[in-house]
């Protein structure tokens, strides 16, 4: 009885405190997450499942520290480093950030046009009709029940386990890869695993997850829970991303079909793995193109606006934080008036573009982190413990080697 | 020292403005040797005067090692090139903030705006051999100066808008810096709290609201008692929280007893089981009120109910009641209801200051007051409470057990900040 009752209030203050792991884990899974791990599943089968296992751990170490930090300090990432290393590293760390911010929504939405016209609505209604009802959202919403939609957006994920499960993969051999690893030292699949590493490990959320953390006013009595949320997130997200190769990887691979896109893929799963399973697919990736493209602005907009000090806030109104609602409208509607009016050719140079400032952030972003979160005068008695810090500073030269990687790589190509 | 005196007097030093931003990485020498054998790293001051003077300096060895402090008083020629010292053994003074770490680049509170604001440079003016910290620059120019795209931002912004991009300072005398502490042991000398007591507690409590955990407890435990309750009812029950159990027992209970109980009581009950040891910490009479509002249910009567009213027995007359007034209302929130009881605190009766101004002076209360009574019992939900607010119209209502005893009284603000929880938006 009494450790029903326990176990009881540990959910309790679960719910309190559950959401901003959660959430950025999901916005992860976006437009251009599902293309990488469709692609990864179409082009190598069930062979890169293994490479899920691992990502799900670094971001876990990653994101944790964020949310360590938000809880211990009450403050965001972009105030911390702005505090601890002064202003110019800060100006130039949220121009890129509000670079590879853009990129990803551009990616959003032209996620939500390939989604929708899937479905038959035209991309020059989809887009606009889109693109306002989530600007309007914000600008009328407070956080609460924007974090409520938020919630029941990560419910739409489901999609994608039934269309894994429809596609009817192989699970001996699925399960089986999952586990050892095969085929890693060809370049082509190691330019793979570089891709969902780098998709999968973000630094926009960072900022994101930290910020909501603070937002969230959680206690730091409460930093446990605050940590299952952050492991259900990544264990959610790899989960999300084990069906979507698998889908992929049951049909797409099987009949030797190439894509480049996630829209490609939920095209091209239609005449393979049946209508059902491509419009569950295309239904996915249309909900996680709208909530990217809902999420990114608005984090792009909070980081900016703590490093330089000023008004931020969904819950303030336009006068009260001018630069915060300009930057989140000029995000928004540069995303979709440059996802509408570019070719698809002229876009890939632009993800290109976005992809390479992301991966020289990452290892400067979480490099700071890691100084953060050494110094006591800061963290005070929740500083990283000797082992900890074995563990993520190995992680971080993983991570930021990997991203460093995908840089050269991507420019080489 | 009259001899000083005149060669100051003689060159007359001008008067110099600098920026924190240009000054940090200064090249320091002694005056015998002409290579800097240390970078300036920050600037300590003293708050001893509304405008701080500078005491000491803190600077990097060029050679690498730990960072060492050099009294101001050793300086000897100050500029943005150079910064000559002489070689003295007097230790640097404890200083009660330091302008890089605790003011450049972080939040401060400006307390003539009542708003937090992040510091993106500190103007310091040195005259007659003394540093003075004037003002902080916390508008877009500042942070165009220091990232050097002042002169081209401000000529392009001029050219093809005509718009003036704005310096905006804020004096130093209106500063609230946030961070604790000196690094020498110093104390900090906290003359600044008493330009905070002027703000209005609700904005107060968003300006605690917006700040980081640590500097939010700084600015809570710098206030004082009766500014940081009022500040405490304002901020919303999350914050409440957090400040409550992050500050020091004793403090806090002292706080609470501030309060008026009903809100100190809403306060603990959302601390859950730690809010004893608060408890245990107040005066015996405020614990013994709001451990009584602790023992009812959340949203019935006896949750909300206000114990400080006024009574009177029914003997009194007008005249004797009309006189103690002033006396009588100083602790109460509801002045304008006086409670008639007897000695047993029965209640017979309520009166409301109107009626009594209008009766006959020499009239005994017994004889005027109201016989029909609308009461209340602790147990009574607040959303029936409600009702009787809505169908009489009255301010408050008193709470009485069984036996017509008086317990204390439910004020419509209470019931009000209880419902409205659960309107709609």
């Amino acid at each position: 009885m009494n450790r029903l009752k326990n176990w009881k209030a540990h959910l309790a203050l679960f719910a309190m405190v559950v959401g901003p792991g959660i959430i950025t884990a999901n916005v992860d899974n976006d437009a251009g997450g599902i293309a990488t791990y469709s692609v990864a599943g179409a082009k190598f089968g069930y062979s890169l499942l293994w490479v899920l296992f691992p990502t799900c751990f670094l971001l876990v170490l990653v994101q944790e520290m964020c949310s360590r930090m938000g809880v211990v300090t009450g403050k965001g990432l972009s105030a911390l480093i702005r505090e601890r290393f002064g202003l110019g590293v800060s100006f130039y760390l949220m121009l890129a950030l509000f670079f590879t911010n853009l990129g990803n929504v551009v990616a959003d939405f032209a996620g939500l046009a390939a989604s929708s016209e899937i479905f038959g609505l035209h991309r020059m209604w989809a887009v606009p009709v889109g693109a306002f009802l989530l600007w309007h959202m914000v600008i009328k919403g407070s956080y609460k029940t924007i974090e409520r939609v938020f919630f029941i957006a990560c419910v739409f994920y489901v999609a994608y386990l039934i269309s894994g499960f429809l596609a009817e993969p192989d699970w001996k051999t699925a399960a089986y890869q999952s586990v050892v690893p095969t085929n890693v030292w060809t370049s082509d699949s190691f330019y793979m695993i570089v891709g969902i590493v780098g998709t999968t490990i973000a630094p926009w959320m960072q900022f994101y997850q930290q910020a909501s953390v603070v937002e969230k006013g959680i206690p730091l009595k409460h930093y446990r829970y605050s940590q299952w949320d952050t492991i259900a997130g990544a264990i959610v997200v790899t989960i999300v991303c084990y069906f979507i190769v698998l889908a992929c990887a049951a049909t797409l691979n099987k009949a030797g079909i190439t894509i480049e896109t996630a829209g490609d893929a939920a095209n091209a799963l239609r005449p393979v793995a049946g209508k059902y399973c491509a419009g569950l697919f295309a239904f996915g990736l249309m909900s996680a193109s709208l909530f990217g493209a809902a999420i990114l602005p608005i984090s792009t907009a909070t980081s900016i606006c703590e490093a330089m000090g000023w008004e931020r806030g969904v819950n303030r109104k336009f006068t009260e934080a001018p630069h915060y609602y300009s930057l989140y409208t000029v995000v928004l509607f540069a995303g979709a008036i440059i996802a509408l009016s570019v070719s698809q050719k002229m876009l890939v140079p632009i993800m290109i573009f976005s992809q390479v400032i992301n991966g020289i952030l990452l290892p400067v972003v979480i490099f700071f982190m890691l100084r953060i979160t050494s110094d006591r005068s800061i963290m005070g008695p929740y500083v990283n413990s000797k082992w900890f810090n074995l563990v993520a500073w190995s992680g971080a030269v993983i991570t930021a080697s990997i991203s460093i990687i995908m840089v050269v790589m991507t420019l080489l190509q | 020292m009259f001899q000083q005196k005149t060669t100051s007097e003689g060159t007359n030093p001008p008067v110099v403005f600098y920026n924190l931003s240009d000054l940090l990485g200064c090249p320091i020498r002694y005056e015998n040797d002409p290579r800097p054998f240390a970078h300036l790293y920050d600037i300590g001051g003293s708050t001893l005067t509304p405008y701080p003077l500078s005491n000491s300096l803190e600077v990097s060895p060029r050679k690498g090692g730990e960072r060492c402090f050099i009294p101001w008083s050793s300086v000897i020629v100050f500029t943005r090139r150079e910064i000559v010292i002489r070689k003295s053994s007097e230790l640097a003074p404890a200083s009660d903030f330091w302008a890089r770490r605790d003011v450049l680049d972080d939040q401060v509170v400006d307390v003539s705006g009542a708003q937090v604001l992040r510091v993106n440079d500190v103007n310091l003016i040195y005259s007659d051999n003394n540093l003075i910290f004037g003002h902080v620059e916390v508008g877009l120019r500042g942070i165009l100066r220091r990232l050097r795209f002042e002169r081209p931002a401000a000529f392009l912004m001029q050219w093809l808008f005509d718009y003036t991009i704005k310096d905006s300072f804020v004096t130093w005398k209106h500063l609230q810096i946030l961070s604790p502490g000196g690094i020498p042991g110093g104390v900090r000398v906290n003359n600044l709290t008493e330009r905070l007591a002027d703000i209005h507690p609700a904005e107060l409590a968003d300006i605690l609201e917006e700040l980081g955990v640590k500097d939010r407890q700084v600015l809570f435990n710098s206030l004082p008692v009766e500014t940081a309750a009022e500040a405490l009812e304002e901020v919303t029950p999350e914050f409440q929280r957090t400040l409550v159990s992050h500050g020091e027992p004793g403090r806090v209970a002292d706080i609470l007893e501030e309060m008026p109980p009903d809100e100190a009581a809403e306060v603990l009950r959302d601390l859950g089981p730690d809010a004893q040891g608060f408890i245990n910490q107040m005066e015996n009479t405020a614990a013994a009120e709001v451990q009584t509002l602790l023992s009812h249910r959340e949203e019935s009567a006896g949750g909300v109910m206000d114990h400080n009213c006024i009574t009177a027995s029914p003997d009194d007359t007008v005249a004797s009641i009309l006189e103690k007034i002033p006396e009588l209302t100083k602790d109460v929130q509801v002045y304008n209801l006086i409670f008639v009881v007897d000695e047993t605190r029965t209640l017979k009766g309520v009166l409301s200051l109107r009626e009594l101004f209008r009766a006959d002076p020499a009239a005994t209360l017994a004889s005027i007051t109201t016989k029909e009574l609308i009461t209340v019992t602790p147990d009574t939900r607040l959303k029936d409470v409600a009702r009787e607010f809505a169908k009489y119209g009255f301010q408050a209502i008193p709470v009485v057990d069984e036996n017509m005893i008086l317990q204390g009284l439910v004020r419509y603000d209470n019931v009000l900040s209880h419902l409205a929880e659960f309107l709609k938006d």
